[in-house]
Formats: structure tokens, C-alpha cells, sequence
């Protein structure tokens, strides 16, 4: 099958697979909730 | 000279049309080289072609390329147009048979219908290579005369539509124009 002159390299990655990465991305550190004071007894 | 293009990411699935043979039980075969029997859901091309100094060779048993398959320096991978075939001088077919009109699907063991296609792509101006391709929808005609199988049986092993009406093939299943464009 003649489909003319080579023009483009892809790779495509279908839509069930997750893109790769270039880099690793780390998820951000979860906020560090304030500490509570001891409650008085 | 081969020219190294990069390569570029894309997410989902290119198509493009081409024909199979229609075999027994309903099986889709690549048509031209290799008879190969196709998947409903995921295909691997491999080579099937070796390159002589003066001309390609088929291959005794396929190979699989360290960097591919489809390689740029090679004709392996599954192909597939961006436009259906127009009709071709009786000549032209003969030499080419896959540029014979999507209106002869059905009349003799070959079916026309789209592929779509993804991991490494080759983009050409009129079609595609590619590594990874599997059967989408087919265009059969209501008085077709499949002479190995019919189009319920494709059609039950595939889980594909199987339409009689090539214009709703064309405008339901066709290719969206692609970028041949490199991007940046």
C-alpha cells in the first residue's frame, strides 16, 4: 500500500493508558494540619 | 538517506481505511502479504520483509525490529489511507489492488471497512504505518457475496458494525483530517 512520502514519527498512546512522563512528578507534600492544643482537663 | 523526524506523543487512536480478506469463521486476514489473521482488539505488526541491495524479500519467518516495528528504512507495520480509494483504471488495480473502489467490497473475498491504529505511528501523506491496529467498522454491501464467510459472522467475532451504506461509513467511522504538520 503506497501511502506517499513519510512525513511525521508518532507515538500514540491510547486513551485507557496514562501518558508517559518525562520525568517522575511527585505528589505535593499533603498540608501538615496545625497542631491542637492539649485539651484542659 | 533516511530522515530522522523525532518523535512526537499523541494520545488516542488514529484511522485510516483499508481492506482485509474475509476468511473462513469469519476471520479478518491481512490481505497482501502474510495472510496474517487479526485480533478483535489489539494486532502487533511484524516484519515481514528483508531488504536485499536490488529488492525486498519476503521473509521466511517475522522478525521483530529493535526499534520498531514500523521502521522508517522498512515497509513493515499495518497500513491504512486517509482517504478511501478512488476509482482506479482497471490497470492501476491490478498493480495495486488496494487502490481497487471500496465499492467492490464484498464481491470476492475482500472487505473494505477503517482501522484505527497507535503505538509507533509512520505518517505519510496519503496513509499510515503502524505498530499496533485493530478493525473498527466494514463497508458491505447488502447483495455482497462473501465466498468464505458472511458478514453476521465477522461481525459476531469482531464486535464491529458492518454497514451497507458506504457514505454512512465514510461520515460515522472515517479519519478526521490529520495534521501532517510536525508540531513544535
Amino acid at each position: 500500500m503506497n501511502i506517499g512520502e513519510i512525513v511525521r514519527e508518532v507515538e500514540v498512546v491510547p486513551v485507557s493508558e496514562p501518558m508517559p512522563l518525562a520525568e517522575p512528578v511527585e505528589a505535593p507534600d499533603a498540608p501538615v494540619p496545625p497542631a491542637r492544643e492539649p485539651a484542659h482537663t | 538517506m533516511i530522515q530522522d523526524f523525532g518523535r512526537d506523543i499523541a494520545v488516542g487512536a488514529f484511522r485510516g481505511y483499508r481492506w482485509w480478506r474475509a476468511a473462513r469463521g469469519g476471520w479478518l486476514e491481512s490481505p497482501w502479504y502474510g495472510r496474517a489473521r487479526w485480533d478483535a482488539t489489539e494486532n502487533r505488526a511484524r516484519c515481514l520483509v528483508l531488504q536485499r541491495p536490488r529488492r525486498w524479500v519476503r521473509r521466511r519467518q517475522p522478525v521483530d525490529h529493535t526499534d520498531g516495528p514500523p521502521v522508517l528504512g522498512c515497509d513493515c507495520g499495518f497500513y491504512a489511507l486517509h482517504e478511501p480509494p478512488t476509482e482506479a483504471p482497471r490497470e492501476t488495480q491490478q498493480i495495486f489492488p488496494w487502490q481497487t473502489t471500496p465499492d467492490l467490497s464484498g464481491r470476492g473475498p475482500l472487505v473494505f471497512g477503517v482501522a484505527e491504529a497507535w503505538g509507533r505511528v509512520l505518517l505519510g501523506t496519503h496513509g499510515w504505518r503502524a505498530e499496533y491496529s485493530r478493525p473498527l467498522a466494514l463497508f458491505i454491501p447488502q447483495d455482497a457475496t462473501l465466498p468464505f464467510t458472511d458478514e453476521h459472522a465477522i461481525s459476531a467475532r469482531y464486535k464491529i458494525p458492518v454497514l451497507r451504506d458506504l457514505g454512512w461509513l465514510l461520515a460515522e467511522w472515517g479519519p478526521d483530517r490529520i495534521d501532517l504538520a510536525r508540531s513544535a
